[in-house]
């Protein structure tokens, strides 16, 4: 009964400095666990927008391609509608 | 090769070390729990009230305790979240981007199937000789070249992307 309510006399001084530190002690690990996440999805998210960028440059050059082919077609047929 | 495996085995035998000290510790805390239990019930038990009665204290005595040392329940539960805010900022962010993407790339495949469609079209020579054969050049040809090679909507879109792209990088 005595070292119970020793227990209870020093949690009461000092429970708050322990809460403290285990507050610290997590806020740390939690800072710690969330910035590798935050990097982890970072580099996925970036891989993601080079993955497409990529993408959208075969597109583009497949876009260019026929619009070259295409505005020879039409000069071809302009040219030949002239004469 | 030599370099990486002594790499992964250092990593190994530092997790096992941090491991091991992580159980001895926590086997310490639980002995010493153990053997002066009633001491750590109270302890434990008296704890989450500990701000409050610092508090009294220091307002009967009329000093003033620092804030960092009344530290309740709730700030150790508001640790639980450090950094989630980020996160989340990051994936509202990234869910936008990635929205805007999808949007530019299903435009620029529709436009390049569209222009495919219309160089095969116009590369058939059935149709070049209909077109061929009017003496004016046909609505339909007119309609290809304003729509596919004069939109500027669609030449910004080519020209302003690599800007665009390297904005979309975080």
């Amino acid at each position: 009964m005595l070292e119970f309510l020793g227990g209870i006399v020093i949690g009461l001084i000092f429970g708050s400095i322990f809460l403290m530190f285990l507050a610290i002690l997590i806020s740390w690990i939690m800072s710690e666990v969330n910035a590798r996440i935050l990097e982890k999805k970072r580099k996925e998210y970036n891989r993601y927008v080079e993955r497409k960028h990529r993408e959208f440059l075969n597109l583009k050059k497949e876009y260019l391609k026929y619009k070259n082919k295409l505005s020879k077609l039409i000069s071809k047929t302009e040219g030949a509608e002239n004469v | 090769m030599f370099e990486s495996f002594f790499r992964g085995l250092f990593k190994l035998f530092f997790l096992g070390f941090v491991l091991l000290m992580a159980v001895l510790v926590i086997a310490a805390v639980v002995a010493a729990i153990v053997k002066n239990g009633w001491f750590f019930f109270g302890l434990i038990l008296a704890a989450p009230f500990s701000h409050i009665f610092l508090r009294k204290i220091s307002k009967k005595l009329d000093i003033e305790l620092p804030e960092i040392l009344l530290c309740s329940v709730a700030d150790v539960y508001s640790a639980l979240f450090e950094g989630k805010r980020e996160i989340e900022e990051f994936e509202d962010l990234a869910k936008k981007n990635k929205r805007e993407i999808e949007q530019k790339i299903k435009t620029l495949q529709e436009k390049v199937e569209a222009i495919k469609k219309e160089y095969q079209n116009l590369k058939n020579k059935r149709v070049r000789k209909t077109l061929l054969s009017k003496p004016k050049i046909s609505v339909r040809m007119k309609k290809a070249m304003e729509s596919i090679l004069a939109n500027p909507k669609w030449t910004d879109l080519l020209e302003n992307d690599e800007e665009k792209w390297g904005e979309y990088l975080l």
